[in-house]
């Protein structure tokens, strides 16, 4: 079985480090995009799995890039889970208003995200060590 | 007097001289004819000359008698007495001179006839009357005068105060009349409004005027801008109908106002902002704090894994208090919304019990739990219900000394469920126990063990009681424990359903929109029985109440289930939305029957009804909401 391709899109570098060592512990594959422009270059080039999308992002906003996104037939059935410090209840409305699958607030736990993943990709359900 | 002697020498004087000129002829005559003796001549004249005077002393007597009779007369007509008659008779001009004023008398008398009607002492006055009542009036009129001059001073002194009471008001005063225009204004107009007294009068006022205390605004003549106070009164303004406009200046009073709202929202925003940007390091740290943990770069030895869960720790209190921070900023600017469902309460408590129980079993602390032998689900938000028991139970613990007992507990009352917390622990003195709630509070509670919080916990706590329509205490002594206690309401579907009705359609009518009720119900339930388990039933109304709320999700839209396979869900749209609303529903719901392989056995009934378009009661338009009613004309 191949693994699932993730596409993490968050500005925080050392966040990106982090999230990637748990993801590529869990078996996946990670992809890193630092901005919503990459974000959505690299989400059209290598086709992801699932994107983990932060809000606040230079250039297109996280918002921004789901919508971008789900209104493509081509990439519209890539689950996105979106991923911010903003724990509003209007960001989370508007989250889902653009399409996203998922909305995990920071600070968050490795192991809510990777659950969340796990029943995105209708794989099995993710068990914490 | 004086008349009568007048005439009586004037007639004697008229008599005399012709006396005196026949006497001088006599002698002439005499003369001519050889004079007789002097002496008979001159004793002769002599005699001629006494009778002459005394025939005209006595005419002039008679004469004066008559016209002293007519004096008489005339003053006592003169005095009013028209009843006088004068009596000459003395057969010549006289007598006639008494007849024709006597006919004069009666034609005045005839002419005057009213007046006599007067009061008898006017008729019947003097001369000397006359004076005294002339005398009387004048002194009279005199007092009035001094009345006058009086009233005049008071008036003027009056209208002086009046005068410098408007003139020197703070406030601006001015008379608009029924045609908008001003008519008066007083300086502090000119001053608050920046505008000559020369710039009103005679012009429109500009601001509608209603008999309403209203703030206005004042726009100044020379630019910049300013708040005011309006009240208007009715009057009379030279003899017309008016208004009284006064303006009391408050743009001082109100800038401080705006000054102190935008504080506060400044100070809402920083904190907001402040722990956002707080999140993100302290997630970085937490991650990577966790990788070493779990040792995936590699082995940790003792001393480094005791100093890392230590790291840990305040991270996490860190976390703790930015979160708290964050849920106060959120209740001060009225953005915590709940998201109640029906919940177990009990399996939320055992939650919280499992997740502190390293630390009670630390402590060697007993713990019970006690719920009623049947607990319904309670309407309530199950992660802030969580949080609250987590904050009650975390302080328990927290001031209990080892050894000590907690006990959760949950209590059914009439109308409520009544939630404890009693711990064995140091209790609060009872100066302090009105404090607990309070934010930032943080009393003398040394002996409890662990990490000071950040004095928000329980004002949170409390926030989040109310804002689920609760009551929060406690009940403690020194050295004796604490218990806090509070109160959820009890909620049946058919009380829920109502209250949500009820809040909708008010915040439609706020803010002038439509609001509209669903109501979807499983067709022929009784043959639905016969051929489903209960339990399946449920499951299959739970699955489709999930569908809608996943369709419905983030429209602020609710959705309610009752046990007798009724689904309700408000949607804030107008008729016709709600139509396109219920084919989309139609068809994603026939969607799963189909997918499910139900679609043969399970049919829906829809119903809607529309505010303010089919109802504008809670009741009504639950009502016409029933499947089957067509919400237009039941």
């Amino acid at each position: 079985m191949t693994k699932k391709k993730i596409l993490v899109v968050e500005d925080e570098a050392e966040l990106i480090g982090a999230i990637q060592i748990r993801l590529e512990q869990a078996g996946y594959e990670v992809l890193t995009a630092s901005d919503g422009q990459e974000a959505l270059e690299k989400a059209r080039t290598e086709n992801p799995d699932l994107i983990v999308l932060d809000l606040m992002l230079p250039k297109i906003d996280g918002y921004k890039v789901c919508r971008m996104l789900k209104f493509d037939e081509k990439y519209k059935k890539i689950p996105v889970v979106m991923l911010t410090a903003r724990a509003q209840e209007k960001d989370e409305n508007l989250g889902y208003e653009v399409g996203a699958n998922a909305f995990i607030t920071k600070p968050f736990k490795y192991q809510v995200l990777l659950a969340k993943i796990a029943e995105l990709l209708g794989g099995s359900v993710f068990k914490p060590l | 007097m004086r008349l009568r002697f007048k005439i009586r020498y004037k007639l004697a004087f008229i008599f005399c001289l012709p006396a005196l000129l026949l006497i001088c002829v006599g002698e002439i005559i005499a003369s001519f004819w050889g004079y007789p003796p002097l002496g008979y001549i001159l004793l002769f004249s002599a005699i001629m000359f006494a009778f002459l005077l005394a025939m005209a002393f006595i005419s002039g007597g008679i004469l004066v008698k008559s016209i002293k009779k007519l004096h008489r007369a005339t003053e006592e007509i003169a005095s009013g007495n028209l009843d006088c008659r004068l009596n000459i008779q003395s057969g010549d001009e006289m007598e006639q001179l008494a007849d024709s004023f006597n006919d004069m008398i009666v034609a005045i008398k005839e002419k005057r006839g009213p007046i006599e009607e007067r009061p008898a002492t006017l008729g019947k006055a003097a001369p000397g009357r006359y004076q005294k009542i002339l005398q009387t009036s004048a002194k009279a009129t005199l007092n009035v005068l001094e009345d006058l001059v009086k009233v005049e001073d008071d008036l003027e002194l009056s209208q002086q105060s009046f005068h410098s009471i408007v003139e020197e008001s703070t406030d601006a005063i001015i008379i608009v009349d029924r045609n908008g225009f001003v008519r008066y204004v007083n300086p502090a107009a000119e001053t608050i409004f920046e505008r000559m007294k020369e710039d009103w009068m005679g012009h429109l006022f500009g601001t509608p005027l209603n008999h309403e205390r209203r703030e206005i605004d004042i726009s100044r003549l020379k630019g910049g801008r300013g708040t005011g106070e309006m009240t208007v009164t009715e009057t009379t303004w030279l003899g017309e109908k008016a208004d009284l406009v006064t303006v009391h200046d408050i743009t001082e009073r109100k800038i401080a106002e705006e000054k102190l709202i935008k504080l506060d929202q400044l100070k809402t925003d920083f904190v907001s902002t402040v722990s956002h940007e707080l999140r993100t390091p302290l997630t970085i740290m937490k991650e990577y704090a966790s990788i070493i943990s779990d040792e995936l770069p590699g082995k940790l030895n003792p001393g480094q894994r005791k100093y890392l869960s230590i790291i840990e720790g305040n991270i996490d209190r860190l976390s703790q208090i930015i979160e708290d921070l964050l849920d106060i900023s959120r209740i001060d600017a009225q953005k915590v919304v709940l998201k109640r469902e029906f919940v177990d309460l009990a399996s939320i408590i055992n939650d919280v019990v499992t997740q502190f129980k390293p630390k009670t079993d630390g402590k060697q602390i007993e713990f019970k739990t006690v719920f009623p032998a049947s607990l319904p689900p309670l309407y309530i938000d199950a992660d802030r219900i969580r949080q609250v028991f987590t904050n009650l139970i975390g302080n328990a613990i927290k001031f209990t000394p080892p050894n000590g007992k907690i006990i959760a507990e949950i209590i059914g009352k009439e109308m409520e469920f009544e939630c404890r917390v009693t711990d064995t622990g140091i209790g609060i003195a009872a100066e302090n126990l009105d404090k607990v709630f309070t934010r930032f509070e943080q009393f003398d509670r040394t002996e409890g063990s662990g990490a000071k919080g950040t004095g928000l916990g329980l004002a949170i706590t409390k926030a989040l009681i109310q804002l689920h329509h609760g009551r929060i205490w406690v009940e403690s002594a020194l050295n004796e424990g604490s218990k806090f206690i509070f109160t959820l309401p009890k909620y049946t579907p058919a009380t829920l359903l109502q209250e949500h009705v009820m809040n909708s359609m008010k915040e439609a009518a706020i803010s002038a929109s439509a609001m509209t009720l669903f109501n979807i119900s499983l067709a022929d339930p009784s043959k639905l029985k016969e051929e489903f388990s209960q339990e399946r039933l449920d499951s299959i109304l739970k699955e489709i109440e999930g569908l809608l709320r996943k369709s419905l999700r983030g429209r602020g839209d609710i959705v309610l289930r009752n046990s007798h396979g009724l689904l309700y869900f408000l949607v804030n749209c107008d008729k016709e939305n709600a139509l396109k609303v219920e084919s989309r529903l139609r068809q994603k719901l026939s969607d799963y029957l189909v997918g499910q392989g139900l679609a043969e056995k399970v049919k829906l009934h829809f119903g809607r009804a529309t505010y303010p378009d089919d109802a504008t009661s809670a009741e009504e338009l639950m009502k016409k909401a029933r499947p089957g009613v067509d919400p237009s004309k039941a």
